[in-house]
């Protein structure tokens, strides 16, 4: 899908990591690396440190942790919700979804719309192409978009794939319509073909979770997982992210009539340092319009790296005032990708840390 | 180059000979897909060469020569 809405904006992004911070180099018995490997991953990768939840503690947990203190900052009024998006792949449970939880825990509208989309590393961007959806229909109401995942207990420890970069983290994010003309250009794209190339077994109907489950074997590349566990075959998701995503990109510039050199930014999902490097390599683009240092400093949080990225770096990106030419792109479970273009002034971004209850 | 390549996959993967001839450095299980990453950036940074993601492949790593075409082909 690839289609343009009007007068629309972020106008807040708060995002909730976890106290808790785990350093790759820590936990070197947990995976068959040499010293030597370890120290290059930990520079091509961005194996470094990462957010990790406790054991227990849920997406809506987070998400009604940051909302109350949007309250308390008077970023909205509960009044003026029209709709709570919520874009994950960690559910609390298979039933009720996360936005009912989370709508019933303030004084929401009794008819404000609740959906939660099942989406992982790409939930940012279908998130905001449904946000903006929504809005088309509630011209007076804003819409809460909370992206997040808790996946570090979905993956092995002795994952050396995947573990050393997964981190936990929740974003809202505050969409509403504006008065300021802009035009916002989105690209929705699926490969289902490739569906499980990110994967878990059991936990669904399909394989329900049993003792034999929770058994963990050992792969061919020393990676020990049970069916319980996160398995990403990751020079497919690596290929698949490598070609598509940068043609996604121009089809979207092609359309909107912009060039690469007029983006002011390039807010990418950040899977890892050494993809997100040959992303800007392939678009010849720097590391000060393409940021690649969220992975070493907070993990890959799935569908919240786009909006970390913006609390990280929305200092530097309005330091003049002037509003900016985004584009945000992302890629993940399913496999999906997608892409959001459009101006933006600064929004009210702020990190939360979580308080831990152990 | 072929000294220079031998080199980086000796520092990188010391239990294994790289100078044997018609070695599968995939299929032998020499090499997997963090030590090709790596091997890709030590490329970078010592034979000032990007290697564009989409030549990043098991294929074009498999052997001495493999990794020579994809220098080359990226030099062009």
């Amino acid at each position: 899908m690839l289609t343009s809405f009007k007068n629309k904006k972020i106008s807040a992004v708060y995002s909730v990591l976890p106290t808790h911070e785990v350093d790759f180099m820590d936990e070197a018995g947990n995976y068959s690396f040499s010293e030597v490997q370890m120290k290059k991953l930990k520079r091509v990768m961005g194996f470094g440190t990462r957010r990790v939840a406790v054991e227990g503690e849920t997406v809506g947990d987070y998400a009604i942790y940051g909302i109350r203190q949007m309250l308390q900052d008077g970023i909205f009024k509960e009044d003026e919700i029209g709709a709570i998006i919520v874009t994950t792949t960690s559910p609390d449970h298979f039933i009720p979804p996360i936005s009912n939880i989370v709508q019933g825990k303030f004084d929401f509208d009794e008819d404000v719309v609740c959906l939660d989309i099942s989406q992982g590393c790409c939930g940012y961007t279908v998130g905001l192409t449904y946000s903006f959806m929504t809005l088309e229909t509630m011209r007076n109401k804003k819409v809460l978009l909370i992206a997040g995942d808790m996946l570090t207990f979905r993956v092995s420890k002795r994952d050396r794939a995947s573990r050393p970069i997964t981190g936990d983290a929740v974003t809202i994010s505050v969409i509403e319509n504006c008065d300021v003309e802009n035009t916002i250009w989105c690209s929705l794209k699926n490969d289902g073909k490739d569906a499980f190339a990110v994967y878990i077994p059991a936990g669904g109907t399909r394989m329900p979770i049993t003792p034999e489950t929770t058994k963990e074997e050992e792969d061919e590349f020393g990676n020990w997982r049970g069916n319980q566990h996160l398995m990403m075959q990751g020079d497919l998701v690596f290929n698949i992210i490598i070609n598509m995503t940068p043609v996604m990109m121009e089809e979207l510039l092609e359309k909107s009539g912009d060039k690469m050199d007029e983006i002011d930014y390039f807010v990418c999902h950040q899977s890892s340092s050494f993809t997100l490097k040959k992303l800007s390599q392939r678009l010849g683009v720097t590391d000060q319009k393409l940021f690649n240092d969220i992975v070493p400093k907070y993990g890959n949080s799935s569908s919240a790296t786009i909006p970390v990225t913006l609390c990280e770096h929305h200092n530097e990106m309005f330091a003049d005032g002037k509003r900016k030419k985004v584009m945000f792109a992302a890629f993940g479970t399913g496999m999906s990708l997608g892409a959001v273009l459009m101006d933006m002034d600064a929004p009210t971004c702020q990190f939360l840390n979580y308080p831990h209850q152990s | 180059m072929k000294e220079q390549i031998i080199k980086i996959l000796t520092e990188l993967r010391p239990e294994f000979d790289f100078t044997q001839e018609n070695m599968n450095f995939i299929e032998e299980g020499m090499l997997d897909s963090f030590d090709i990453v790596t091997l890709v950036d030590e490329i970078e940074n010592t034979m000032g060469v990007a290697i564009s993601g989409m030549d990043v492949l098991p294929e074009n790593f498999c052997s001495i020569d493999a990794i020579c075409q994809t220098i080359e082909k990226n030099r062009k």
